[in-house]
């Protein structure tokens, strides 16, 4: 082999590396989030094959918060686009549990509770549509509205979404009896124990521990209900007393 | 047709896959496939199963079109300018007999190929919770759809190899029909929602086109579906909705296209001069 040949291979590769080392890094810039094509070009650019276009998309997606260069913080991203492409990778791949994942328990960890609501709204929407299938993903926003955001009224709002669902057997009971825990936890010992006691006496709870379970939760109530009762009585004798 | 005629040129097809290596260049894909998928798998956090089969099953079906199709090419091609076809026919070899023992040797290269192509998904699916009669059976479905969508790509290559004559623009006609036979539904719908008003006539004229070259193109698109791949808790044998109308296509339309495609391959052959 000439020595030409083995040099120019050496000097050509050299200036390769070279070149990649200084100038191959590209600027950093923060790029905004696109909208999301429509359903039909996302059929056309992948071949037909919406549910591959669902999960390169939603891959793109989660990273897109790591661009080259910069890392941008959730509050940098636009919301309503994300919320966009979370619905359209939903419509591409109804069965996939992805986006409402991501909504939940990534993009609603945000610290802006504008941001926040609007996940759990999307998620709320899109419980709707597939209640069988989704349903884990709404009992989780109730967990994340009321701890998280610390809105007890959407918490039950979210959590009466599940209620509406009673004989839909596919959501487990505690699931569907989120509402009267929540209205427990704001206090309103009254209406969690009508609806408690409701929901035993309607016969569909049959797990025998379960009904154990919420009849101890009932009769707990009950007390609780009594001592709220009495200390109002004596709040009651105590002010006749001062004036 | 002799069958000794038949089983001599199949062979020497077959002795062709042998040589030219296929068989590790397959194995070779479906590692570097896999490594892709575990890949997109590593990415998810959620449903990681889902991704790394979606993600194999999409990229290995177009990997093994574009290697099937440019193998059949290349090799008709190459019976032509070697002059082996004028050598075979100038013996008491029908054309028809040599088109139907070539075809039947890539044929036997597709199902092998194909066969190598879905070992990885087995190896994926032992990580995986479904009960392995479960989804050997959607594997089953998933493979032989499949391979029905490589036995087109198969009679497409040697029809427009022996039609066009020329390794490149065969090539890329055997693609360009693959792509079109994929998205072919898809356009139908975008012709039928035009822009402007629909009752115009270039758009009617354009909507009428499109829906007659959807009569003419099989629709690729229900075939290899990766969705029977991860749907374990639907009604047909874990298959999903759809799937039994999907499978019975597909096995209908192979056959039927194959045909097509042959007849074209072989009236070209019957009309050439050697």
């Amino acid at each position: 082999m000439p020595v030409w040949l083995i040099l120019l291979f050496i000097t050509s590769l050299a200036a390769q590396v070279l070149l990649q080392t200084h100038l191959g890094d590209s600027q950093a810039y923060k790029r905004e989030l696109p909208a999301p094509p429509s359903k039909t070009m996302t059929s056309l650019a992948s071949l037909n094959t919406p549910i591959f276009a669902a999960q390169v998309m939603m891959l793109w997606l989660q990273s897109f918060d790591v661009q080259p260069g910069i890392s941008l913080s959730f509050l940098e991203l636009n919301y309503g686009r994300i919320k966009a492409w979370l619905s359209h990778i939903l419509a591409l791949n109804p069965n996939g549990q992805y986006p409402l994942l991501s909504a939940v328990r990534v993009y609603a960890e945000v610290q802006d509770p504008a941001r926040q609501r609007m996940m759990l709204d999307f998620v709320a929407t899109e419980f709707e549509r597939d209640p069988t299938r989704r349903w884990p993903w709404l009992a989780h926003a109730v967990y994340v509205a009321k701890h998280r955001l610390g809105d007890i009224d959407y918490a039950l709002s979210l959590s009466e979404k599940l209620a509406a669902h009673q004989d839909n057997t596919a959501i487990p009971s505690w699931a569907r009896q989120m509402h009267i825990f929540v209205l427990e936890d704001m206090g309103e010992l009254e209406s969690a124990k009508i609806l408690l006691g409701g929901l035993l006496e309607s016969g569909q709870i049959t797990d025998s521990h379960e009904q154990w379970f919420l009849s101890n939760r009932l009769a707990e109530l009950e007390v609780r209900t009594q001592e709220q009762a009495n200390e109002k009585k004596q709040a009651r004798k105590i002010q006749p007393q001062k004036n | 047709m002799k069958l000794n005629t038949i089983n001599a040129i199949f062979k020497f097809t077959l002795l062709e896959v042998v040589r030219t290596r296929l068989w590790m260049f397959a194995i070779a894909i479906a590692v570097m496939v896999g490594a892709l998928a575990e890949f997109s798998a590593s990415l998810a956090i959620t449903e990681s199963f889902e991704y790394r089969m979606v993600t194999y099953a999409t990229i290995i079906r177009l990997a093994a079109v574009f290697i099937i199709a440019l193998f059949v090419t290349s090799s008709v091609s190459r019976d032509f300018d070697d002059g082996v076809f004028e050598l075979l026919v100038s013996r008491p070899v029908s054309r028809a007999t040599w088109y139907l023992s070539k075809q039947l040797g890539y044929f036997v290269a597709a199902l092998l190929f194909s066969a190598i192509c879905i070992l990885p998904m087995v190896y994926f699916n032992r990580s995986h919770g479904f009960s392995v009669g479960t989804f050997g059976m959607q594997l089953f479905v998933w493979w032989l759809s499949f391979f029905a969508e490589l036995c087109i790509v198969v009679a497409a290559s040697v029809a427009m190899a022996i039609t066009l004559r020329n390794t490149t623009i065969a090539i890329s006609g055997v693609l360009s029909f693959y792509v079109l036979s994929r998205v072919v539904s898809a356009l139908v719908l975008m012709s039928a929602r035009a822009a402007t008003d629909i009752a115009r006539p270039a758009n009617q004229f354009i909507a009428n086109g499109v829906q007659g070259l959807s009569y003419l193109l099989p629709d690729l698109s229900r075939f290899a579906n990766p969705a029977w791949l991860i749907s374990a808790n639907n009604t047909e044998l874990g298959l999903g909705i759809g799937f039994a109308s999907d499978i019975n296509y597909v096995l209908v339309q192979v056959l039927i296209y194959c045909l097509v495609l042959s007849s074209i391959g072989l009236f070209d052959l019957y009309r050439r001069n050697v």
